[in-house]
């Protein structure tokens, strides 16, 4: 296999003249440094400067989007320069189809975190500002970084901001909550560093991705190597059993940093799969595929039968996490072209129906100070516009058509069914056992979809619906223009995507193509052996 | 002389500021005025920076010959040192005499002191013979040992000096015993005359070789407080006044592992110990893992801040000493020769940062004679000393290398290097190095928790604010974060350093000898890489 032509979405297809990536990365950490010289007591504004920087970031993203060319195979756009010399670690940012869908999402989600904690955060606005407008630097920088000592920075920078936003200004057990965060996630990646030291010293010295990619490896080391990358991102999705910081990390988060955990900072771990674990190890990924198929559908029952139980709302939304992400996991892990176009739109869309769900919480939270269902019940006779957008937000949680959720699931088990469906039409001695293990996997995750109807409607019902039985939600207030016209963004485009989805596809449709290409052969030759050469023979044919 | 004179222009400059101090110290009697003397070491100690920069940079070629005989020299690594040390010092004289006179304990000879342990540090990288290794080794101590007792009034402190100077001493002798055997086998003392005398192995030398090397080593040790010879630091932190606990871990640490590598790579390196087939970078791994490991497991359950970072010390003595075998673990042995990259010096400089914040910042804490060092005690700080409390979270965030502080970068950089050994000869300890950061940062977080999490619970409490002091903490704060978004230049500095210890050693010629006495096979790799070589030293006297 010619390496450098399979790999060439990994190359730079354009660089750029200037450094508009950077730009993109440093501006909300200008914007943080700047607010340093507004004094503490002028809570006001802090508000309206880290809100217009969260606008003016979105603003720098339309730009990469417009400039963003959609047919192009390879990194765009990418900045390259020489960062620490004596390391030959480079500075080296470049956007594609894979990164671009959550630089928007990023971009986007910003600005509604900032307007929704106006009212969720009551103490210490500078340093907050600051540190969500660190941690948007952080997380746009993982993004954008294909030079691994750069993503590695950027994706511990994250760690700290998020380790402060829940541990100031979350709730009763933050410190406990945010300890326990802080140490899975560096444990993970300080395997992870290992990792990339020892791909540095293979390379014999270089952090740039493409050409790690092109390096041979033993199947040892392939092995090795992908477990500790994979440990890190796992325990970021969270893919279970590495979920258990998630449900504490989110509870008590307050509700801006809830948004962001979910919204964007989850999907960092299944964006460095498909960005360095994949491309750097794809026949460990083969290797390794039925044990990840496992635990993605696992997670999506677990996670599904863990909300159902739960008393307290904003618990219940952090579980369906795990089992939203438990969908994405199983796309990414099928890895062909359905799936992963489907993975990748998943994302996006649990970051805007999630973000809102978490906002939504936060919103009563503010009215009542509690969370638990017990408590409510029938208050959408108070509260209709905020019943009528909670309900609209829990429809596409659900993945009912016409709703955001239901194009990326769908196209996820789509994806799901055509690896497995052949099993039936042409069955193959030996290519069986993955194709029944994603048939048998991809029928368990399709309850998780009627799981997700139960354990979401019937909180729905408890919260919504019936009598008012508790005197203290007679004088809820119904949601003010500032929390309507969050909650109307956000529906603008969960509609937008359920509606007209190709929009979104399309800006990943090249970059997912030119993926499957290069990285699908390795991984089909160690987890279906026979499939992998009808397959290429399929391709032989279809060349001619 | 003139000449040699010239090249220990920096030990000049701190030597005379030590003894002005001491003279002119009776003509400023009052408390307030002695403060002056804070800005004074601050300041003479900045120039022994700017001289150690200006050698660095138009000192002349033969700065690296060892001068005084053989005693002294002006290489790269010296001049590297003396300016760490000298960086630490500043530092320090600014932290101190806000602490001191709130602590009712500020006498002129604090200074002095001050001036003359950095004045024994500065002669101790600078070395070229055991001999003036040791004279500067003494000197520091001497005057170490006296600062760590300096607030007369507290037990603690007192019975801290009688510890570290009694367990002192024995390392001392121990280094000295050892200094003894070497100078019986080479008949001299300098590194170059003990390079020549190992390149021609005397039969029956190897027990007392090898006793040499023990005795020695143990000694450098004890003095970088690896386990088990950990024992005084915990006490000897706790006890010292804060800004001196700042000034051990940053520049007794710089200057203990400065001359260590000096010694390991000048001094007793070269065929004849490889002859004994010693497994140094071995013992010196299981040296660095259990001390990262108990330094960390310890630092766990301490309650002040103080002795936890004394127990982090030890922790990160582990890690440097995981950094030295990236440093020797080549050339006699035979292993491939690494560029040079100055791991373990540029972790000295990321290290001695974050320790000189935190103390800084600690040594602002407490009033009357009280010191609040408590977790507990360390709750609301955010509101009450902002900045104390940034720089004690950037100093603690580095130590645990967060990026993008400096420490992350020192700590990559040691991975690195010894994941480089001989394809990942020692990829298990770097593995255990990582897991202990992962513990590390437990205890390390609890700081920042404390400061910007957990609520003011008390009404009243005290912090001092002294505009000096709070440059102490301030400057190498910001240093840490801008060094940690570019740490090229820094990294450069570091790896010349490394150069000129093996510039060092090339120049006595050890490396094409080794070749001629081993001869054949795994050594002409060596030769390989170490030929060009400078051309011979010149002959010795």
């Amino acid at each position: 296999m010619d390496t450098s032509m399979a790999q060439n979405w990994l190359q730079f297809h354009s660089l750029s003249s200037f450094p508009l990536l950077t730009l993109l990365c440093a501006m909300p950490l200008g914007f943080a440094l700047l607010a340093l010289a507004i004094p503490d007591e002028q809570t006001s504004a802090h508000k309206a400067w880290s809100f217009v920087g969260s606008l003016v970031t979105l603003g720098v993203s339309l730009v990469v989007l417009a400039g963003f060319d959609r047919n192009a195979v390879g990194l765009q756009q990418v900045d390259d320069y020489a960062w620490i010399p004596t390391f030959n670690a480079r500075w080296t940012l470049g956007v594609d189809g894979l990164s671009l869908p959550l630089v928007l999402l990023t971009g986007l989600l910003m600005p509604i975190i900032f307007a929704g904690a106006w009212s969720a955060i009551d103490k210490r606005w500078k340093e907050f500002s600051i540190a969500m407008l660190i941690l948007e630097t952080g997380m746009l920088g993982s993004l954008l970084a294909v030079d691994l000592l750069s993503f590695y920075v950027f994706w511990e920078i994250m760690l700290v901001p998020m380790y402060l936003i829940v541990g100031i200004w979350g709730g009763k057990d933050r410190i406990y909550a945010t300890v326990k965060f802080f140490i899975y996630t560096m444990f993970g990646s300080l395997l992870m560093l290992v990792a990339i030291l020892w791909l540095y010293q293979k390379s014999g010295g270089s952090f740039a991705l493409a050409q790690l990619a092109a390096l041979h490896l033993s199947d040892k080391e392939q092995t090795w190597l992908f477990a500790a990358f994979a440990l890190a991102f796992l325990i970021k999705v969270p893919v279970f059993p590495f979920h258990t910081w998630l449900p504490d990390a989110h509870t008590e988060a307050p509700t801006p940093g809830s948004v962001v955990l979910a919204g964007v900072m989850l999907k960092l771990g299944t964006y460095g799969l498909l960005r360095f674990a994949i491309p750097l190890f794809p026949s460990a990924m083969g290797t390794f595929s039925p044990l990840l198929l496992t635990l993605a559908v696992i997670g999506i029952v677990f996670g599904a039968l863990m909300a159902y139980v739960q008393t307290d709302v904003k618990r219940l939304v952090a579980y369906s996490s795990v089992s939203h992400l438990g969908f994405v996991m199983l796309g990414i892990v099928i890895f062909n072209e359905e799936a992963l176009q489907g993975a990748i739109l998943q994302g996006v869309n649990h970051g805007l129906s999630t973000g809102a769900l978490f906002l939504l919480v936060g919103y009563v939270y503010e009215r009542r100070h509690t969370r638990e269902i017990a408590e409510f019940g029938g208050i959408a006779a108070k509260m209709p516009v905020y019943a009528a957008f909670f309900v609209f937000v829990t429809m596409s949680s659900i993945a009912l058509p016409l709703t955001n959720g239901f194009v990326g699931e769908f196209l996820i088990f789509a994806g799901s069914f055509k690896e497995g469906v052949q099993a039936v039409i042409a069955p193959v001695a030996e290519a069986g056992r993955w194709r029944n293990t994603v048939l048998v996997g991809g029928g368990i995750a399709s309850l998780g979809i009627v799981l997700g109807a139960v354990y979401m409607l019937s909180m729905v019902r408890r919260v919504f619906f019936g009598q008012i039985t508790n005197p203290a939600n007679k004088a809820l207030r119904d949601l003010t223009l500032r929390e309507k016209t969050i909650m109307a963004v956000l529906a603008v485009f969960i509609l937008w995507i359920g509606v007209y989805p190709s929009s979104w596809l399309n800006l990943s449709k090249t970059t997912v193509h030119a993926m499957v290409e290069a990285e699908r052969p390795a991984i089909l030759q160690v987890r279906a052996p026979l499939d992998y050469k009808h397959e290429a023979i399929q391709h032989a044919h279809a060349d001619r | 002389m003139l000449h040699d004179l010239a090249l220990i222009t920096p030990q000049l400059i701190l030597l005379v500021a030590a003894l002005f101090t001491l003279v002119a110290d009776p003509f400023l009697p009052s408390d307030a005025s002695r403060r002056f003397w804070g800005l004074f070491g601050a300041g003479m100690s900045g120039l022994a920076v700017l001289a150690c920069a200006a050698l660095w940079k138009f000192g002349p070629h033969d700065m690296a010959t060892p001068a005084f005989s053989y005693h002294l020299s002006a290489s790269g690594h010296a001049l590297f040192f003396t300016a760490l040390v000298s960086m630490c010092a500043l530092v320090t004289h600014l932290s101190s005499p806000a602490y001191l006179s709130e602590q009712g304990a500020h006498y002129g000879e604090y200074y002095a002191l001050l001036h003359f342990a950095t004045f024994g540090m500065a002669i101790m990288v600078s070395a070229e013979s055991l001999l003036s290794l040791f004279i500067g080794l003494e000197i520091m101590s001497m005057a170490i040992y006296v600062l760590v007792a300096f607030k007369r009034t507290s037990a603690a402190s007192v019975e801290a000096g009688l510890k570290y100077f009694v367990m002192g001493s024995v390392a001392s002798a121990f280094l000295l015993y050892g200094i003894a055997f070497l100078f019986g086998l080479s008949g001299g003392t300098s590194f170059i005359e003990i390079q020549r005398a190992l390149l021609a192995p005397k039969p029956g030398q190897d027990l007392w070789l090898g006793l040499a090397v023990v005795l020695t080593g143990g000694a450098f040790l004890f003095k970088v407080a690896a386990v088990p010879m950990h024992m005084w630091t915990p006490d000897a932190y706790e006890g010292a006044p804060t800004p001196i606990t700042g000034f051990m871990s940053s520049a007794v640490k710089a200057a203990a592992f400065g001359s260590f590598l000096k010694f390991l790579y000048a001094g007793i390196s070269g065929p004849a110990l490889a002859s004994l087939h010693l497994p140094i970078g071995q013992v010196l791994g299981c040296f660095a893992v259990l001390t990262m490991t108990v330094g960390n497991i310890l630092a766990l359950t301490q309650r002040s801040i103080k002795r936890m970072l004394a127990y982090s010390a030890i922790a990160h003595a582990g890690y440097l000493l995981l950094g030295t075998i990236a440093t020797i673990d080549d050339p006699t042995l035979g292993s491939p020769f690494l560029a040079p990259t100055g791991a373990v010096p540029f972790y000295l400089v990321g290290y001695a940062l974050a320790s000189l914040a935190g103390f800084a910042a600690l040594s602002s804490l407490g009033k009357d004679g009280e010191e609040l060092t408590t977790e507990g005690q360390l709750a609301g700080l955010s509101k009450r000393h902002p900045i104390a409390a940034l720089a004690l979270t950037v100093s603690v965030l580095s130590l645990a290398g967060v990026p993008p502080t400096l420490g992350f970068f020192g700590k990559l950089q040691i991975l690195r290097d010894v994941l480089a050994v001989d394809n990942g000869k020692y990829l298990p300890h770097v593995i255990i190095l990582v897991l202990n950061s992962v513990v590390s940062a437990y205890y390390y977080l609890k700081v920042p928790v404390a400061i910007y999490m957990r609520p003011d619970s008390r009404a009243e409490r005290v912090y001092v604010r002294e505009s000096n002091l709070t440059w102490a903490m301030a400057l190498p704060a910001f240093a840490l974060l801008a060094l940690g978004v570019m740490p090229g230049r820094a990294m450069n500095w570091a790896s010349r350093s490394e150069e000129a210890i093996r510039a060092g050693a090339e120049s006595a010629n050890i490396a094409h000898s080794y070749a001629v006495v081993k001869g054949g096979g795994s050594a002409k790799g060596v030769v390989a890489t170490v030929a060009p070589a400078k051309p011979a030293a010149p002959a010795v006297p």
